[in-house]
């Protein structure tokens, strides 16, 4: 059978995602706050004997695109390339969420409607009837509740029958009689053009043309005669601007929410109002006007005293394993003879460069199972609204925190959901400024030298140095905000979704996705890095293992001078922060191998290589030098510049190298 | 002028209002009421005092910044319904 492409459209956080995941088998992100996805995933369901395509999209709340994460739903939609829509709507917003079916379906897609939620709709005190739904809206309309996995085969049988059906009578909205008549005139005008009648439906093009809509006009500029069209649309619209009380864009929203309450009418009873919810009263005390930040910042406090009280024994317990594992394969490896150089590989490569960085798995679980709490419980959009009125004052809105927050984890999923922010300016500062956020790839280092240098203050020097990062961050953005981009957005508007208790499976969704991405890292990007390091150490042959005079040795001697001011002019150091890039955990895989120790072993030696002020200051090299080479590409694709990836990166070494010399030379003057 | 009127950003804690026009441009305006806040709708304000306003259409909540609450023209009809 042919295969056929279904794609997933709704308003954000509907759980679109849930049902890809339900259907394909794929563990993408959930979460219970708009904006969690914000680019198309693709994946496929093989169903008897039919493979379909499925494709998750971000939410968006109209195919107006708003932002750009909604224009990558816009785009893909009106491409045409899906053959059945999956419109997922919360069945405890229909009003809202149905605007969005109704412009899926007068741009003539074939709808069907997943009504989701059904589980909260009782407590709502609201009753839908799907069948009146279904023959008033003219498409299919199936009962789901995807956080448990209901409906899902009704929605892939309601699709597959879709699919096979012959386009079913047109959809049109009544605008009513003045509108109707300007609609009629451009349809004949549209008409009379073949090329343009068959491209697009000729009635949806007209009404297009009369919301004056950016894209379309700027496609019809490819037809020969479409300009005479675009013009008579522009009259129009002028003539209708004049003739109604009100905007003409304002009118047809106005009209489409008639339509919708025609619908509603037939098939949504409202009941009593159920008195305040649970969200009501939590919203009461954590987006309080005075208590709301003071509680926000006493979580973010839990979150990380949580990780690190908890992770650090757990921490120490997968070093000595791993400390006594390397053991045992050296003994072993001696008591039959193996060749020098070969246990060389394993244990000075291998299994010193990957341990300083397994040894943080356990710390990674805890964070990342944290800021899963933070996503599914719906606080998430909350920090958004409290940290509106601390981010008013380095130029942003409260929207743009979430980035930074995200950036605690890994910065590239932190760049990308940049894309939920309306204005470019506004995603510009936050992409500039992201790399700075410490993130869990940037543990192994701090652990590593706060536990040899800071063993009674660790966990102090470590947040310390978090504090640094956001320092930074919001230093940039001042400053890019100040010089660069100063026209300031003030629109800002975020929906608070209702609170949801995490389920251990969306929790564990959470940390699968992340320790995996770390694991799949470390037996990839990082062990090669540590492999090439090995073998550049013991090149040429002959010459003594990591030393001056091994290739690597001399290399990096050449650049090494530059961070002599900074406290660390070792090539040893050096080497460390430049194959960093390719990952941040590499830095302390990097230090495993040139110093050809591991756990207990690289304690010692690094402790003779550096003081307590040269590793500080190494700490927030570290830190702020440069974003890896995923970041990297994150911060190019979604600037689209090549000139601002550039300053981004000359800017954050220059930063770094600033801060850690004036911290190294400042120190060093107060006699430390 | 009835006093009644005013922004939305002038609304108080409790406070319901019905929106009586959204004046601003043409961006935010269509946002808004693609968000369902359109003329003639109930909106409960349930935070608001100085910084961004958390408000209710329906079952949906959003925050607002202050410069969007400005452009959104409200008439009070209950004031300071004790919301717990
Ligand atoms: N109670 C309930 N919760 C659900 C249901 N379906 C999804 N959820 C929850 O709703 C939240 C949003 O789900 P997602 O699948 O991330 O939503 P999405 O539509 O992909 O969201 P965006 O990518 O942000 O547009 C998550 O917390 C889900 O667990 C449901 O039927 N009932
Ligand atoms: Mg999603």
């Amino acid at each position: 059978m042919q295969d056929f492409v279904v794609a997933l459209a709704g308003n954000p956080n509907t759980g679109k995602t849930c049902v890809f995941n339900n259907l394909t088998g794929s563990k993408q992100q959930v979460g219970n706050w708009p904006g969690v996805t914000v680019e198309k995933k693709e994946g496929s369901i093989v169903y008897g004997d039919r493979t379909i395509q499925l494709v998750d999209l971000p939410g968006t709340y109209s195919l107006g695109a708003f932002s750009e994460d909604e224009v990558v739903a816009r785009e893909y939609i009106m491409s045409g390339e899906a053959d059945v829509v999956i419109d997922v709507v919360d069945a405890t917003n229909l009003r809202r969420n149905l605007y969005l079916t109704l412009q899926l379906l007068e741009a003539g897609a074939d709808v069907v409607l997943a009504l989701n939620m059904m589980d909260e709709v009782q407590r709502y005190n609201m009753e839908i009837d799907p069948k009146k739904l279904s023959s008033t809206l003219g498409v299919p309309v199936i009962s789901t509740i995807a956080s448990k996995c209901v409906g899902m085969e009704d929605i892939i049988e309601a699709t597959i029958k879709l699919s096979g059906r012959n386009r079913k009578e047109k959809f049109a909205i009544d605008y009513g009689q003045e509108l109707e008549s300007h609609i009629e005139r451009l349809v004949t005008y549209i008409e009379r053009d073949v090329k343009l009648k068959t491209d697009y439906p000729s009635r949806w093009l007209a009404i297009k043309l009369l919301e004056r809509d950016e894209r379309i006009v700027a496609e019809l500029n490819r037809y020969e005669n479409a300009r005479e069209i675009v013009d008579m649309a522009k009259d129009s619209r002028e003539a209708l601007n004049k003739k109604l009380d009100i905007k003409l864009d304002s009118y047809i929203i106005k009209k489409r929410y008639e339509f919708i309450e025609h619908v509603l009418d037939k098939s949504l009873i409202l009941k009593e109002s159920s008195g305040p919810t649970a969200t009501e009263k939590i919203d009461k005390i954590v987006t309080h006007r005075i208590w709301g930040l003071p509680i926000f910042i006493g979580i973010m406090i839990i979150v990380f005293a949580f990780t690190f009280a908890l992770g650090e024994p757990l921490e120490e317990l997968v070093g000595e394993g791993l400390d006594a594992f390397g053991e045992w394969v050296e003994s072993s490896l001696m008591a039959v003879d193996a060749s020098s150089i070969f246990i060389s590989f394993l244990v000075d490569g291998v299994i010193h460069g990957l341990s300083a960085v397994l040894e943080i798995v356990p710390l990674l679980f805890l964070l990342f199972l944290m800021i899963g709490v933070l996503e599914d419980s719906g606080y998430m959009a909350r920090i958004a609204y409290i940290m509106d009125r601390p981010m008013k004052a380095i130029g942003l809105h409260g929207k743009a925190f979430i980035p930074f927050l995200l950036g605690f984890g890994c910065n590239v999923p932190a760049i990308m959901s940049t894309r939920t922010l309306d204005s470019h300016r506004d995603r510009m500062l936050t992409i500039i400024s992201n790399p700075f956020i410490s993130c869990g790839a940037r543990l192994p280092v701090y652990i590593l030298f706060a536990k040899v240098f800071f063993p009674r203050h660790r966990v102090f020097v470590i947040i310390s140095l978090y504090l640094i990062g956001i320092l930074m961050a919001v230093l940039t953005t001042k400053l890019f905000g100040k010089k660069v981009f100063t026209e300031e957005d003030t629109s800002f508007i975020i929906e608070l979704p209702p609170y949801r208790f995490p389920t251990l499976r969306g929790i564990f969704l959470h940390m699968w996705k992340s320790v995996s991405a770390f694991l799949k890292r470390a037996s990839t990007v990082i062990l090669s890095a540590v492999i090439v390091i090995w073998f550049l150490s013991s090149i040429p042959f002959g010459v003594e293992y990591a030393s001056d005079e091994s290739v690597i040795g001399k290399i990096s001697s050449i650049i090494a001078p530059i961070f002599k001011p900074a406290g660390f002019g070792t090539w040893q150091a050096t080497i460390a922060l430049i194959s960093g890039i390719l990952a941040k955990e590499v830095v302390a895989g990097t230090l495993g191998v040139v110093y050809g120790a591991g756990g207990t072993g690289l304690e010692a030696v690094i402790a003779q290589h550096f003081t307590p002020l040269s590793a500080y200051s190494f700490m927030v090299m570290t830190l702020l030098y440069a974003p890896c080479i995923a970041t990297i590409g994150a911060i190019r694709n979604e600037t689209k510049s090549r000139k601002w990836t550039f300053i981004t990166l000359a800017y954050g070494f220059v930063v770094a190298w600033v801060v850690s010399v004036s911290i190294y030379q400042i120190g060093t003057l107060l006699g430390f | 002028m009835d006093y009644n009127i005013m922004p939305l950003s002038d609304a108080s804690i409790g406070d319901r209002v019905k929106v009586i026009e959204i004046d601003g441009g043409r961006k935010v305006t269509n946002r808004l009421m693609e968000l369902g806040i359109i003329e003639g709708v109930l909106l409960d304000v349930v935070n608001c005092g100085g910084g961004p306003l958390i408000i209710t259409v329906g079952n949906s909540r959003f925050a607002l910044g202050q410069g969007i609450a400005k452009k959104i023209i409200v008439e009070k009809i209950r004031k300071n319904v004790s919301v717990n």
